[in-house]
């Protein structure tokens, strides 16, 4: 059931070209240039398969056993993660590498120096801006209608690897995923399969590589385990190969068991080879116009609806503002209330610390015999930060501790937006969802994402991207320390002013300037305390000039008061301010969002659409979701083929 | 002594803190300034990193799973004592404590019983361990909080506790996710001292556990243990270590290349030349440096020592390329302050033969 047959790939091309004619001065580049390179895939005829895995799961060997070849020089390997550049191999009488650089660039290479541009040793960091290599040759293994692609391995240390290879996925028909028994299969592995999975390529091979470093009882647990996770992450295997590349590249492909690997894929590609080429033409026609599509839908449902029916659901928008109004403004004076109290301890906390440390540092002073006076005064700064440290420390760690535990509970507790699957929108309230806009669907969607009009603006905008904003920005936890970090500028932290007992001024702190807030809390030094131990620099200035013991002992005095006079009348109102800082934050992004939704409903309600405009609209709508469902309706009748 | 030490060396770090915030602020070089600043935040990591040096004693040893740390375990202790976890198993650290006899004892979260277990041999330690292990799935005894094995083994004898840390890393069932990472870090946060990240050969370092290392581990992390090493070569070693290398920037870790089974063998066998060969050896004498206080403190020594070194050859450097045109980079006062201070402090003489000015 060949059906890319001539006369079946005619069809589908012309079909293609229907859809792209249809969207008429709608398309725009990314569309033709997605539906020109699907076209070009399906000339070439070729099945694209490539193999993927983490690093250092043996794909460049396994590749090379595959072709035939006797030595690396293709697809290098080396015991460090080597790959990092996509690699096609194709069938061909002469021998011809290219490298396609990111900027169109060609060059013509000799075998012995693909391993220059395809390898992290000799390209690091791509530094030499390669896109893919190509190349071709008679390897005596690969299947004149097979292209193998070799891809750099996911989550190495080198992030770049990661880019090149998930934008490479979606150019796949089919995928061998390799893992070993060794190592157990983890999350960077589900992530990977997660990506392949929504490029919707349906046909995985699954193989464990190098079972012949394991034993046997290790392997058969291996297998039980991987295929547990595996099926908890919805992933069905038919079969886990057990192959040893390396064996296979030494010669042994059967007892290596790479030559049933290939015959699985030989089988699959002889029944399904034309129906899977089919579909992933579809499926990648269709990606390229889903945006275009979906905002043609959105324009649609907004001019169907009645001035009346807007109306109404403005109604319940305003209705529904009140309500969380209550809630919000309950969730705020908990808030408000956690956190004062929370700093009424910190301040008593300061007080104790401070009667503490004065004691420590004068009997310190005081005990210093005539002869250790002015080490005494050398070493006095340090004394001083450190003892203030010591009795500070946990006074500010439990205060940041209960602003931490203040901030999620306001996050839990206050309402927020989500945005649903169908468009909807819903406001998750203390009491559960209330629909507030579940008819004006992907209008409302659009807008809480990026402020989208609808009227008239559909061409400019991807709604698929402004979808997808919008449930980041819905769903997005406002996460604590992230809240503070924002506001910390805002609170004005940055600098603790230098004493005047000296004439140095000095930088800010750093953990205040370039670290990010969670970074400062998460040393035992928290950040309400972050800049003290700096106080100290012009205080040993002032010190190392004193000689006498009681004029060292009152400036111990003042320094320890000009500490804590700054903790008490600079650090703690910025606190205080940073409390009602957050609750402006979150009130404001709940306001705005809102009042988005508001706004898009009265401009769709407004700015009505012409009844011809609203038809034409319709029409359009109708025509591209017939010439879409079409195929996908009628190439995939067995959808769910071994890979879901 | 100990503890005199560790203040003596807490003033010695805030001295050159001040000394490097004070000429950062005084320095009118753009480029000279941004580096002073660097190095200030590196002292006071380092700073940090000294508050916990104090009483601990135990040295864990952390990895993904399967990359050998029981394995290793087993050729530094030399005897069979940690056993094969395949897959995750217990959240709990193992740790291996000197003792008279062979003993297992159990600690609990929230709960005061302490079960303990004498054991005939290490067969029967295994089989404890395993039932442990099984246990753990009902709720009762969920929150085992560490297993403390007990031996005869003289690495163990001056008080040092190496610990076996659950792999990190591998995906986990539905409803475990992320209590086995949380019980784990909790544990390096409180306990350890000292870690040795163990990180197998062939798999080189990933960016998640890279992540785990910085998040969990990385201020007490100076070692990286690569396993599996049998047939590499010295020059496969370099290119291991400047590939990894660079994602570590001014916190350099050693690197020390062992072969777990190898090491085994050469220990059951007797053979010092093989647990040389091994790389057990080294690690085994690194392992010895840090048991006591005063030689984490010199590892710290080291990391200030090098911190120094970086900053003179950074700021020679800098003056050699502009013609000698950057003549001080200390502010005057500061540095005569930093030489006045402790005169008699020797890390603190080292420190100041590096980073004084040359004419």
């Amino acid at each position: 059931m060949d059906i890319t047959s001539a006369s079946q790939r005619r069809e589908l091309i012309d079909w293609a070209k229907q859809v792209l004619s249809t969207l008429g001065e709608r398309r725009d580049e990314t569309a033709v240039r997605g539906v020109s390179q699907a076209i070009n895939g399906l000339l070439s005829d070729r099945f694209c398969l490539a193999a993927l895995g983490k690093a250092k799961r043996g794909k460049s060997t396994l590749l090379n056993a595959i072709l035939g070849r006797s030595d690396d020089m293709v697809a290098p390997v080396d015991k460090l993660p080597a790959s990092s550049a996509i690699s096609r191999f194709r069938w061909c009488d002469t021998e011809r590498a290219t490298v396609v650089f990111r900027d169109g660039r060609q060059e013509q290479i000799g075998f012995d120096r693909v391993r220059e541009f395809v390898t992290e040793e000799f390209n690091n960091e791509n530094a030499k801006g390669v896109d893919v290599v190509e190349i071709e040759g008679s390897f005596t293994g690969l299947d004149h209608n097979l292209e193998l692609v070799d891809t750099p391995g996911a989550g190495s240390i080198h992030e770049h690897h990661d880019a090149i290879l998930h934008a490479f996925i979606p150019n796949a028909d089919a995928v061998i995923f390799l893992v070993t028994a060794r190592m157990p299969l983890d999350q960077d592995e589900l992530d990977l399969l997660q990506k392949v999975k929504a490029a919707d390529i349906r046909k995985v091979f699954f193989a464990m590589n190098r079972v012949d470093e394991s034993g046997e009882q290790d392997i058969a647990d291996a297998i039980a385990h991987n295929m547990r996770l595996l099926s908890q992450a919805g992933v069905h295997v038919d079969r886990m190969h057990r192959i040893s590349a390396k064996a296979a590249f030494d010669g042994d492909m059967t007892g290596s068991g790479v030559a049933a690997l290939m015959e699985e894929i030989s089988t699959f590609l002889a029944a399904n080879k034309g129906r899977v080429l089919s579909t992933r033409f579809v499926s990648r026609i269709s990606a390229a116009v889903e945006p275009i599509s979906q905002a043609i839908e959105v324009e649609v449902a907004s001019s169907r609806k009645t001035v009346g029916e807007l109306d109404a659901e403005l109604d319940t928008l305003r209705h529904e503002k009140t309500e969380v109004d209550f809630e919000r403004a309950f969730a705020e004076r908990e808030f408000s209330m956690s956190w004062s109290k929370a700093i009424d301890a910190y301040e008593r906390g300061l007080k104790e610390a401070k009667t503490e440390v004065t004691a420590v540092v004068m009997n310190k002073v005081h005990r210093a015999s005539v002869f250790e006076v002015s080490n005494l005064a050398k070493q006095l700064p340090s004394i001083l930060t450190q003892t203030i440290e010591e009795h500070l420390r946990p006074i500010a760690s439990r205060f940041e501790e209960s602003a931490r535990e203040s901030c999620d509970r306001l996050q839990a507790s206050y309402p927020a937006l989500n945005v649903g699957d169908a468009g909807s929108v819903a406001l998750r309230t203390r009491n559960g969802h209330t629909a507030i806009t579940g008819t004006v669907g992907g209008v409302a969607v659009a807008t809480v994402g990026v402020g989208f009009a609808v009227a008239g603006a559909a061409t400019a905008a991807s709604i698929a991207a402004a979808n997808a904003a919008a449930v980041a920005v819905a769903s997005a936890t406002v996460a604590a320390p992230s809240i503070l970090s924002g506001l910390l500028s805002l609170a004005g932290l940055e600098i603790l002013a230098p004493l005047a007992t000296g004439t140095a001024t000095f930088a800010a702190p750093a953990a205040l300037t370039t670290m990010p807030l969670w970074v400062a809390l998460a040393g035992p030094i928290g950040w309400t305390l972050a800049g003290v131990g700096v106080l100290a620099v012009p205080f040993s200035w002032h010190l190392s000039k004193l000689k006498m013991k009681d004029r060292i002992e009152e400036a111990c005095e003042k320094q320890i008061n000009e500490v804590f006079g700054r903790l008490q009348t600079e650090r703690l109102p910025a606190i205080c301010n940073m409390g009602k800082a957050i609750t402006e934050e979150i009130r404001l992004r709940l306001d705005r969002q809102l009042a988005q939704i508001e706004a898009a409903l009265v401009a769709a309600r407004d700015r009505r659409p012409s009844e011809s405009e609203a038809a034409q609209l319709a029409e359009l709508g109708t025509r591209l979701r017939g010439l879409l469902a079409h195929y996908s309706n009628t190439t995939s009748p067995q959808r769910s083929i071994d890979y879901r | 002594m100990n503890n005199n030490q560790q203040k003596e060396l807490a003033k010695t770090v805030d001295e050159l803190l001040m000394l490097v915030r004070e000429s950062a602020d005084f320095q009118a070089d753009d480029d000279v300034r941004s580096v002073l600043l660097e190095a200030s935040r590196a002292i006071a990591t380092i700073r940090r990193r000294l508050a916990i040096v104090s009483d601990r004693y135990i040295v864990a040893v952390v990895g993904l799973t399967n990359v050998g740390k029981s394995t290793l375990l087993n050729a530094l202790l030399g005897a069979e004592l940690a056993p094969r976890r395949n897959g995750p198993c217990t959240a709990a650290p193992l740790e291996f404590a000197h003792g008279d006899s062979l003993r297992v004892t159990v600690y609990h979260q929230r709960s005061l019983t302490r079960p303990t277990w004498g054991c005939q041999d290490i067969e029967a330690i295994h089989d404890r361990l395993a039932a442990v292990a099984d246990d753990a799935g009902d709720s009762a005894s969920r929150e085992v909080r560490k297993v403390v094995v007990e031996s005869p083994i003289p690495l163990l004898t001056n008080g040092l506790v190496i610990a076996d840390t659950p792999g990190f890393g591998a995906a986990q069932s539905a409803g475990a996710a992320g209590s086995h990472e949380a019980a784990l870090k909790k544990y390096l946060e409180d306990d350890v001292s000292q870690v040795f990240w163990v990180v197998l050969a062939e798999q080189g370092i990933g960016k998640r556990e890279k992540l785990f290392h910085d998040a969990f581990f990385g201020e007490v992390c100076d070692d990286i243990v690569v396993t599996g090493c049998d047939d590499w070569e010295a020059y496969d070693k370099e290119r291991f270590r400047r590939r990894f290398a660079d994602a570590f920037q001014s916190r350099m870790p050693r690197f020390h290349f062992v072969s777990g089974l190898q090491g085994m063998r050469a220990r059951q066998a007797a053979d010092s030349a093989g647990l040389e060969a091994a790389g057990i050896t080294l690690l085994e004498t690194r392992i010895r440096e840090l048991i006591d206080c005063a030689g984490r403190i010199a590892a710290i020594q080291d990391t200030l020592l090098q911190l120094a070194t970086d900053l003179r050859c950074w700021l020679c450097d800098y003056r050699d390329a502009r013609r000698g045109r950057l003549k001080s980079w200390w502010r005057p006062d500061s540095w005569s302050r930093w030489s006045a201070c402790m005169p008699d402090n020797a890390i603190k003489n080292r420190l100041s033969n590096e980073l004084e000015a040359p004419l």
